[in-house]
């Protein structure tokens, strides 16, 4: 243990009042041990006398350790009935303990989250919306204003720590095997074997629990802080990942934590936090060879040790003790006839408890040994001529002044005991002075000049209370705020944000939100995994993107079955949580375009993992901009078909009857949508705010093709609002035309409607449907035709004549080409 | 070394008048006064008389470097308060400083604590003793060429290298809340020493001591009983819990050194020491501690044991077999005792140890087992032939009073639960410590 560590058992701690408004930070006195008695005046008494007070002392000093802690909490304790009194029993000295002593009903603070002490584990709160920090607890301090501050040693998630070294620690940590994705991770000279046992556990671990057990794992840090205590959360623990536990087990505790790994947050590294046994002929001992039967060590035991006492002697234990006995009294003698002692033991009483000390019987022992446990030639050699022997050790060796000077030099340079002796007492030995300052322990000088030194050491805290934080935090989202109702424009008045919309993290709808992620992302997390959030840092069920941010979710069935959603319907459990598309701007389609060999649209399409130097490509624009201007760019125009002719040539095309896609669709849908489902391809998704459900669109009636494929009839329910030019009865998203439109509508060539894009309403999955005509179709394409067609899908397939079957006439021209701006 | 069961066993005892007045320094947790301390309550208590005592010589340089570096030894020997300065690289190079200290008298400290364990190893070695006591000793955290936690001399390895002149194997069990991993990283590649160290693995220093490390050290015959430095108060091991080890080593009528270390709380490493020093002379002494020049030390209760705090066992019984299986495991990977016929394992040892172990697959045991064991016969210990299998002949009686003795345990074990609650780690630590036992005593 390091000293440091050690320094802090010793300290005292005092309540107080901290001033914030919400918090009162209360701590309890924590008395130290009483771990020395002082056994009144020190030699006018007898042993049984000396033992007596000093038991009683004992508990005396219990009582005055504890009594301030009434005084100070400023609190009403209620007389405490007389068992629990220190006065009766022996005094607790577990911190643990006096807190229960002293939290009884009574006391007003009773919604108690923690009771904080130094090396506790506990979350801190430094931004409503951010998961907590974790921290242990180092020390305990009190300010000048008398808040609490508590310095505290800094853990990291992995979410604080960046990606390259995540992925570096995964690689290198034992734990790695657990997120790897199968056996084979272990290539020691064991590994056949260890892979059988420890593999298992951890390949079987569902992919939901590693995706939570990261949420667990932190990185130590040697990096200290000071918070203020108001803004501890709450109690973890944090331990040091350990191969013997199951993973699972640190998952299945709360609040539970493991880590395996120190971070610099400085230096932005990772290490191993342990010790590591070496190899090498630097580290190992040279084994010494096993003597051979008869062989001899050439060990000289008499240059090993002296013998000072024979446990096999003819005397009994009476005869020891009285011989003992005889000891102590010629020590009472030499004390009477000494000068020097009969000064400071001016009693007999005095004189013999002295003469009783421990270095007289050792003394009387060893002269037992020596005198071959003769005990008439012992007591002889106790009284030889000249004198009786007399024996004393440094308690009895220093005079008064020495004792005086001694508490002194303690009081000056503390336990420097060298400091001591050079400057205070430089005709006494270091030893000697290190003898005495352990037995000047023992006695009342002792004693009183620590009781002054407890009353010092009051701003050292020991244990602080946090009272239940109830504040509401500020991302709650709270049922009757309206403000934020209308986003877009498209919310439904009255409608709560988020109404609708599923829990971020676990997909259910509960009562009680808060908004979650970036502002404008309208994503919220239910109570539960609100606190989730909070405590690890990460969302219940993994994402694609790792739980970290919001985003798509696509493949992610409800955890818990059939989602309980208000709008009844289950089918958005699947669906897209949020649709997203890039704005470009002019100058990013011609930089596109003039750094096409930087850019290499294609390769970045088909690598889109690969970070692209925009800033180069930039650059380069700009450098290439006013040429380019001269020569400007022959853009081909895109002979683009608008979606009504599309549907129109569907139209005159019926589709054949047998294969029914909605049929097929549904049952594909049917088949991942747990319950009943009225398929629904490109309904937004549920989850954003200010969507209408499905029904509210299209009523109940399951029959999508129409919907889909005709729009005409009235029925456009396609979340797009892409404009698609004038038409007779076209129908944007189920709302009738702005007047605006209708205006237009009539008119030959409109001019470009910059109609705004509720990104929220964007469609998430929009797919063709193929009938079999389409299929024919693609049939009388060549495969290099097919992937031509997939890579542009702008460019209009061109079917040759002669490939064309039966071929209706060819749609009519586009009515419109004006270019569709979207805008955000 | 037969020693007939029943009879009181001989103990050999050392110390140093001066050792109590060494002193780390201001704030320092080690504090040499506990042995001081110790002593003179195994006075008061009359256990002195019941055992040989004596005092120690002081260790030279030449004995260090039997397994330390000479250029360290050199640099202990000449380093004190006055010159610090001048060797402020090398106190780096040997990590002397914080934690490590110089102070006055540091040499002769670690003379006299290392002197004090090579004569009792001698001593043992002489077969003059049945048990040697040192309480100086057990400073397990020095390394070859560099201090560590409060030691700078290892003088368990010193006395491991002694007792290996005569015995082929020693286990080394190590409770203290720190990794005794210098012991460990000594002997490291070696079979004829294992290491077991019951501490608190966690962020406590050093952070050493996982299973692997435990497994990887090897078998023994003889028994060194190293112990202590324990932080009683944070480990809230009581000191009958501490003491069920040595009692339980002890039964094994083995040669035993018991040995100190560091400690924290002096009072209750005193205490500590105290009691189990009166297990290993099978002498009872009564709770209320007897006068003596610290007497105040041992406020407010004056008893010689304390009753444990709430404080929650996180080592679940669960946790505590799983450590036990997986150290059984890892076990059976050792090369068995070198030197040492090995038909007989397959039908004895195995279906023993099944039994004990919540039945695991047999059939798989044994084949790990004897392969491996072939494996290491044919390659690495050739030579075995020619060491003794002295002493270990009647191999199977002895396994069969043992196993008598663990299910009367196992069946005690539920009764005394309430008792307290460290104790059930003692007592399950039990079963490692004889499953490790049995395989070598069989093999």
């Amino acid at each position: 243990m390091p000293p440091n560590r050690f320094k802090r058992i010793q300290r005292a701690s005092k309540t107080y009042r901290c001033g914030n408004d919400f918090a009162h930070l209360y701590s309890t006195l924590v008395c130290e041990p009483p771990e020395h008695r002082h056994p009144g005046s020190r030699w006018n008494i007898s042993i049984d006398e000396r033992r007596r007070l000093a038991m009683l002392h004992a508990q005396d000093r219990t009582n005055t350790a504890r009594a301030p802690s009434k005084d100070t909490l400023g609190l009403h304790i209620p007389a405490r009935p007389a068992t629990s009194s220190p006065v009766t029993g022996p005094a607790s000295t577990s911190p643990n303990q006096i807190p229960e002593a002293m939290v009884g009903p009574p006391l007003d603070i009773m919604r108690m989250v923690a009771e904080v002490v130094s090396e506790d584990y506990v979350y801190f709160e430094n931004s409503s919306s951010n998961p907590y920090l974790i921290r242990r607890i180092e020390e305990l301090n009190k300010t000048a204003n008398g808040n609490v501050e508590a310095k505290v040693v800094c853990f990291y998630r992995r979410r604080d720590i960046s990606s390259s070294l995540i992925a570096l620690a995964d690689k290198h940590a034992t734990l790695s095997v657990c997120y790897r994705a199968g056996p084979g991770a272990d290539t020691g000279e064991e590994g056949e074997v260890e892979e059988e046992v420890e593999n298992p556990e951890m390949v079987d671990l569902p992919e939901k629990l590693k995706h939570q057990l990261r949420h667990r794992e932190l990185f130590l840090s040697r990096q200290l802080e000071s918070l203020p205590a108001t803004h501890i959360r709450g109690k973890c623990s944090v331990t040091l990942l350990n191969e013997t536990e199951s993973l699972k087990s640190y998952l299945e505790r709360e609040d539970f934590f493991f880590y395996s790994l120190v971070y610099d947050p400085q230096q932005k590294t990772l290490l191993a936090d342990k010790g590591e046994i070496r190899v090498g002929n630097r580290y190992q001992a040279d084994i010494t060879d096993l003597l051979k039967e008869g062989e001899e060590d050439g060990r000289d035991q008499s240059k090993l040790e002296t013998k000072v006492w024979e446990a096999h002697n003819p005397l009994v234990d009476k005869q020891i003790d009285q011989f003992l006995v005889v000891a102590r009294s010629v020590g009472t003698f030499a004390r009477a006839l000494d000068c020097s002692s009969s000064v400071r033991q001016p009693s007999l009483h005095m004189s013999a408890a002295a003469a009783s000390r421990d270095i007289t019987l050792f003394h009387a022992m060893d002269t037992l040994h020596k005198n071959i446990y003769d005990i008439s030639k012992a007591i002889s050699a106790l009284v030889p001529q000249g004198g009786p022997v007399l024996c004393r050790d440094e308690m009895e060796e220093w005079s008064a002044s020495e004792a005086n000077l001694f508490e002194e030099a303690l009081e000056k340079y503390g336990k420097d005991f060298t400091d001591i002796q050079q400057d205070f007492l430089p005709w006494k030995s270091l030893t000697s002075i290190i003898e005495y300052y352990y037995m000047w322990k023992t006695t009342d000088r002792y004693v009183q000049q620590k009781r002054l030194k407890a009353a010092e050491a009051e701003s050292k805290l020991k244990q602080v209370y946090i009272p239940n934080y109830n504040k509401p935090n500020p991302n709650q989202i709270s049922a009757n705020s309206v403000k934020a109702s209308v986003v877009n424009g498209t919310g439904t008045p009255g409608q709560s944000p988020g109404a609708g919309r599923a829990c971020e993290s676990c997909y259910m709808v509960l009562p009680g939100w808060y908004s979650w992620g970036p502002p404008n992302m309208q994503c919220r997390l239910c109570a539960s995994c609100w606190t989730y959030w909070k405590k690890y840092g990460g969302l219940k069920m993994p994402t694609r993107l790792d739980g970290e941010r919001p985003g798509p979710n696509r493949n992610n069935m409800s955890p818990h079955g059939i989602p309980a959603r208000s709008s009844g319907s289950p089918k958005f459990a699947m669906k897209t949580r949020q649709a997203f598309y890039l704005h470009t701007t002019k100058l990013t389609r011609i930089a596109r375009r003039l750094c096409r060999e930087i850019l290499r649209p294609w390769h970045a399409a088909r690598h889109p993992y690969m970070p692209i130097n925009s800033a180069a490509i930039k650059a380069e624009c700009t450098a290439r901009l006013p040429e380019a201007s001269q020569s400007p760019l022959v853009l081909k125009q895109v002979v683009r078909k608008p979606l009504e002719a599309v549907l129109r040539y569907l139209e005159t095309h019926p589709r054949p009857p047998k294969p029914d896609p909605v049929k097929s669709s549904s049952s594909v849908l049917s088949s991942l949508t747990p319950a009943k489902s009225a398929p629904v391809i490109n309904n937004g998704s549920p989850t954003i705010l200010g969507k209408r459900s499905y029904e509210q669109h299209n009523g109940v009636d399951g029959n999508m093709k129409k919907r889909l494929l005709m729009p005409s009839r009235g029925l456009a329910n396609h979340g797009q609002t892409r404009h698609m030019g004038p038409s007779r009865n076209l129908l944007l998203n189920g709302k009738s035309y702005p007047t605006k439109v209708r205006l237009i509508r009539g008119g030959s060539l409109p001019p470009v409607k910059r109609r705004r894009m509720n990104w929220i309403d964007a469609p998430d999955d929009v797919f063709y449907m193929a009938t079999e005509e389409t299929r024919k179709i693609r049939k009388l394409l060549s495969s290099s035709e097919t992937k031509r067609a997939a890579r542009r899908p702008y460019k209009p397939i061109a079917l040759r004549q002669s490939q064309a079957l039966p071929l209706r006439p060819p749609p009519p021209a586009p009515v419109n080409d004006e270019p569709i701006v979207i805008e955000d | 070394m037969a020693q007939t069961q029943g009879t009181k066993r001989k103990v050999c005892y050392y110390y140093d008048r001066d050792v109590g007045n060494y002193y780390y320094g201001q704030g320092h947790p080690m504090k040499p006064l506990q042995i001081r301390m110790t002593h003179n309550l195994l006075f008061n208590y009359v256990l002195y008389r019941k055992m040989e005592i004596y005092r120690p010589h002081k260790a030279n340089a030449e004995e260090m470097t039997k397994y330390h570096s000479d250029d360290y030894i050199k640099f202990l020997h000449s380093i004190c308060p006055d010159n610090m300065s001048e060797y402020s690289k090398q106190m780096q190079r040997f990590n002397v400083g914080e934690d490590c200290p110089v102070f006055d008298g540091l040499f002769e400290f670690c003379q006299l604590s290392t002197g004090s364990s090579v004569a009792s190893a001698v001593k043992l070695n002489k077969q003059q003793t049945d048990i040697a006591v040192n309480w100086a000793g057990g400073l397990h955290r020095a390394k070859k060429s560099e201090a560590s936690g409060f030691c700078y001399v290892n003088d368990i390895v010193l006395a491991i290298l002694e007792l290996l002149k005569y015995h082929q194997r020693v286990l080394y069990i190590d409770i203290d809340i720190h990794h005794g991993d210098g012991v460990e990283e000594a002997f490291y590649t070696t079979d004829w020493v294992m290491t077991v160290s019951f501490h608190k693995y966690g962020e406590y220093f050093p952070g050493t001591g996982d299973l692997l490390g435990l497994a990887k050290a090897s078998t023994m015959l003889l028994t060194t009983l190293s112990e202590m430095g324990l932080m009683i108060s944070c480990f809230n091991l009581t000191i009958k819990g501490h003491a069920k080890c040595v009692e339980f080593v002890k039964s094994f009528n083995l040669p035993m050194l018991m040995l100190g270390g560091g400690g924290h709380t002096i009072h209750n490493v005193a205490q500590c020491w105290t009691y189990e020093t009166a297990v290993a002379q099978d002498t009872e002494i009564p709770n209320e501690l007897p006068y003596n020049d610290y007497f105040e030390y041992f406020g407010p209760d004056f008893k010689l044991h304390f009753s444990p705090s709430n404080m929650t066992n996180q080592n679940t019984n669960e946790y505590l077999e799983k450590i036990k299986q997986k150290l059984f495991e890892n076990l059976r990977m050792l090369p068995h005792a070198p030197g040492v016929q090995m038909q007989a394992i397959p039908e004895d040892a195995i279906p023993e140890e099944s039994g004990d172990e919540d039945e695991e697959d047999p059939d798989k045991c044994i084949s790990i087992c004897s392969s491996d064991k072939r494996i290491v016969c044919e390659e690495e210990f050739s030579d075995s032939d020619e060491k003794g299998e002295g002493g270990r002949k009647n191999s199977s009686n002895f396994k069969k009073a043992k196993r008598v003795k663990t299910e009367d345990e196992k069946e005690k074990d539920p009764e005394e639960k309430k008792e307290v609650i460290e104790e059930e780690k003692t007592k399950e630590e039990k079963p490692e410590v004889k499953g490790v036992k049995e395989e070598v005593k069989l093999a």
